[in-house]
């Protein structure tokens, strides 16, 4: 019943988008797909009958302004709007085929494949060390040179190791903003997901840290699926596959970076990269 | 608003804030200084010998060569004083017996001759007849005998014998009132006396001299009871004087002296040189009176003692500034007179203990519910008012539950004891303990929380991983803080577990004894005790000692406080 319901997903997905998706559709790899999806926060209707999907290997930016949806869009992927008491969602968001919204789903399991990333770098009050190993530990790995293989591991690809291997064991709060943010990336990476979500992942770090974190986007990006919201339209354009266009919580548009930048299909969207309101 | 009016108020609430400051850091020195100046001196104290002999005694403390010298000379010094006290206790009564004998029967011979004047009196019926046949009685009768007691009591009082007198005249009393009777009988049969005239003569003799004997032995007896009061207090000063005084006493504080020198100042000064003696006054009520003693005893022996008294005491005493560490390790004797004050900090100790080992974990645990695990709802919203309203309950209300409750109806224990103290105590600090919890978890910021259920961990594990140790540091002030208000409180002890006196308790007996305390024993010893002056050094040693605990702890949970946050933030 279910494998029926993702399958027909899959369909409708790869219909509907049939016009953004690129050229060889036997290409299309398909991690993450929503339909229909919708939120809401008691009764505002945050987010309005969403259906886009996720390429595997692929960077997809989610855009738009203040208050449209997006970030809300992007937690209910590996479902943080369960720590929101008021939110309730209708609709289906699919994991590899996999209804994620399914009452018997373990949460746990699907945020450790569906790792995140702040807006706000939020290292625990620990070392690093112990930051980068929460995650591994939760799944029951505690032998010692398996942790210190996975953490120089995630830390190398946050590119953070050659600044903090000499102090793995200081508190990762005396780390610089930028710093943080990558060993939260890390601490991502170290419970190996197959999806990353990045909310706002630059949005409080100096312009030196946020190249350095997209670099980074567009080195794991070979690796995992990442979703980012973005307020930043450049950043959008220079690390992103897909983009798309939330306004008001409806998806008004979605496609490939460059086309959407370079030629959109809606008013709003044409608006809204050129500066008109946002 | 101009720019000078701003400036203006900036500056007055400046002022009125730099106003509250001094007033408060006065307060805390006019509060504290007297404290611990008097709290040091439970401990730091000018010592009499009589302090090393008790502790030597009983504490077996084992003492030099130098302070066995002191106490040797201490006694040689005092050898002259009990050998003057001696001397004048010793008063023979036999001469003043043999001439007051003498005086009664020629007072008996004179009644005899001289009876026809009196009789001629007895025919008149007037008070003022019956007044002036009471004066001829005695000028013609028994003028001879008030003479010679006159002239005893003044030899007496010279040679410091008026104990011996007043001891003759008191025998006498009676004899002398059974040989009047007699010979007044005799009289009134000669006479052949009517009944009402012969009762008239025998009030005339008990207006005119037995009256006035009374007098006499009265003022004797006033020396006499004098001198046992200067004696007291001789022997409140330096203790009994000899060892079969000592074992005729059975408390330790009539077994030893002033122990400390200010205090036996104090005994000088109030129960040797000045005293209480009871006399009648006009009305023939008894009254108190303080006396001057040098000056009631002016040119007699007691004066000399006196004298000695005051002019050697520190010869006597030998007094010497000591450290007198076992005020916090050793047991109270004799309602606290003597020794430390060692069951009350164990007590205090054990109560607290019991309270935070009870409190912390089910307020931590509360905490924790509320402010992760709780919906807010019907249920949670009464659970919540029941912890504030419980904050707000008078701690003496928790007293009475703890007994009423924990004790008559669970029957915790069959009397009061340390564990329904503990229980009370915990209950008391468990709103406190919840609240500050929660602030506490409440204070995580959410980003941890969600980091941590964004890397795959379950609620419980995000808490315990996460949540519980970034909230350690201010739960663990308010705790901390809990624990002092659990160590300071007097009231909920009261009728749980506090008892007056009583030895330090092992461990496994506070499941069933009470335990002396430190809140509630600064209380007792300050209104409840007999001698409340006596051990003021204990109360501000105690009042001084709780300070320090609770300071302590305070001190300790923002130093905790501190610590934990610097290693957290880098």
């Amino acid at each position: 019943m279910e494998n029926q319901t993702l399958i027909m997903n899959r369909q409708t997905s790869a219909v509907k988008f049939k016009d953004h998706i690129p050229s060889d559709p036997n290409n299309i790899d398909t991690v993450v797909s929503a339909s229909d999806f919708s939120v809401y926060y008691g009764k505002f209707h945050a987010v309005k009958n969403v259906n886009m999907s996720f390429e595997r290997g692929k960077v997809t930016a989610i855009i738009g302004p203040s208050g449209c949806g997006k970030s809300t869009f992007l937690r209910c992927i590996n479902r943080m709007n369960d720590l929101v008491d008021s939110c309730r969602t209708t609709g289906l968001i699919a994991l590899d085929g996999v209804n994620i919204y399914h009452p018997r789903l373990d949460v746990v399991e699907l945020r450790r494949r569906v790792g995140m990333v702040f807006q706000r770098p939020n290292p625990f009050p620990k070392s690093i060390f112990d930051n980068v190993a929460y995650g591994p530990r939760l799944k029951g790995v505690h032998g010692r040179k398996e942790l210190d293989e996975i953490v120089e591991n995630s830390l190398r690809r946050a590119a953070l190791w050659d600044e903090v291997k000499d102090r793995l064991h200081s508190n990762a709060l005396g780390l610089s903003g930028g710093q943080q943010q990558r060993l939260c990336i890390a601490r991502a990476l170290a419970i190996k997901p197959e999806v990353l979500l990045m909310d706002e992942p630059c949005s409080a770090l100096d312009p030196k840290s946020t190249s350095r974190i997209e670099d980074l986007i567009a080195e794991l990006s070979s690796e995992y699926t990442i979703a980012i919201v973005t307020h930043n339209m450049q950043q959008a354009a220079r690390v992103s596959d897909f983009t798309a266009f939330f306004y008001e919580g409806n998806l008004i548009e979605f496609g490939e970076t460059k086309l959407l930048f370079t030629n959109p299909k809606c008013e709003a969207t044409n608006d809204y990269i050129t500066g008109r309101f946002g | 608003m101009s720019n000078q009016i701003r400036k203006v108020l900036d500056k007055s609430f400046s002022a009125a804030a730099y106003c509250a400051l001094v007033v408060m850091s006065l307060t805390v020195v006019v509060f504290l200084t007297p404290i611990i100046v008097n709290g040091i001196g439970a401990i730091v104290f000018k010592a009499t010998v009589e302090h090393e002999k008790f502790l030597m005694e009983n504490l077996d403390r084992e003492y030099s060569e130098k302070v066995l010298q002191r106490i040797a000379e201490a006694n040689a010094a005092r050898e002259p004083l009990y050998k003057m006290m001696r001397d004048y206790e010793r008063g023979d009564s036999a001469a003043y017996k043999k001439r007051l004998d003498n005086g009664i029967s020629r007072a008996l011979a004179h009644i005899e001759s001289g009876s026809d004047k009196i009789f001629a009196l007895l025919n008149e019926t007037s008070a003022e007849a019956r007044v002036r046949m009471a004066a001829e009685f005695s000028r013609l009768a028994w003028f001879e005998y008030l003479t010679e007691l006159d002239l005893a009591a003044k030899e007496a009082r010279a040679s410091g014998n008026s104990m011996a007198l007043a001891k003759v005249l008191q025998a006498q009393e009676d004899e002398i009132s059974e040989a009047a009777k007699a010979a007044l009988n005799e009289l009134g049969e000669k006479k052949k006396l009517t009944f009402s005239q012969k009762s008239m003569l025998r009030r005339a003799f008990t207006h005119g001299v037995f009256e006035e004997l009374k007098a006499k032995e009265g003022e004797l007896h006033d020396d006499d009871d004098a001198y046992i009061a200067v004696k007291h207090g001789i022997e409140e000063l330096l203790g009994p004087a000899t060892q079969g005084d000592k074992e005729k006493y059975k408390l330790m504080r009539q077994k030893y002296g002033q122990t400390r020198m200010s205090l036996a100042e104090d005994v000088l000064k109030n129960s040797i040189l000045t005293i209480s003696i009871t006399r009648a006054n006009a009305e023939g009520a008894e009254v108190s009176q303080r006396i001057d003693s040098l000056k009631f005893f002016k040119n007699t022996p007691v004066e000399k003692m006196l004298l000695y008294v005051e002019d050697n005491i520190d010869a006597m005493l030998r007094p010497h500034w000591t450290i007198y560490w076992g005020f916090f390790t050793d047991n109270p004797y004799d309602s606290s007179i003597f020794g430390g004050i060692w069951p009350m900090i164990l007590g205090t100790f054990y109560l607290t203990a019991g309270a935070m080992i009870m409190a912390a974990p089910l307020g931590i645990i509360a905490a924790i519910y509320f402010a992760e695990y709780a919906k807010e709802g019907k249920i949670v919203g009464i659970l919540r008012m029941c912890v504030g309203t419980l904050a707000g309950v008078p701690s003496i209300v928790f007293g009475l539950f703890g007994l009423t409750f924990l004790i008559n109806t669970l029957h915790v224990s069959d009397n009061k004891s340390v564990l329904a103290g503990a229980i009370t105590l915990a209950l008391l600090i468990l709103p406190t303990i919840i609240r500050s919890c929660e602030e506490a978890v409440k204070a995580v910021p959410n980003s941890y929380r969600e980091a941590a259920a964004g890397l795959g961990a379950g609620k419980w594990r995000g808490i315990c991983s996460v949540i519980l140790p970034s909230a350690l540091p201010s739960m663990l002030t308010g705790i901390i803080i809990s624990m002092g208000r659990a160590a300071g409180e007097t009231a909920p002890i009261i009728f749980t577990a506090a008892t007056s006196t009583g030895a330090a308790l092992a461990v496994w007996e506070i499941f069933s004894q009470p335990t002396p305390a430190l809140p509630w024993n600064i209380y007792n010893i300050c209104s409840e005790h007999e001698m409340a002056d006596k051990v003021q050094h204990v109360q501000y040693g105690m009042v001084l000692t709780l300070i320090t605990i609770v300071l302590a702890l305070n001190f300790a949970a923002i130093v905790i406080r501190a610590r934990m946050q610097k290693k957290l933030k880098s």
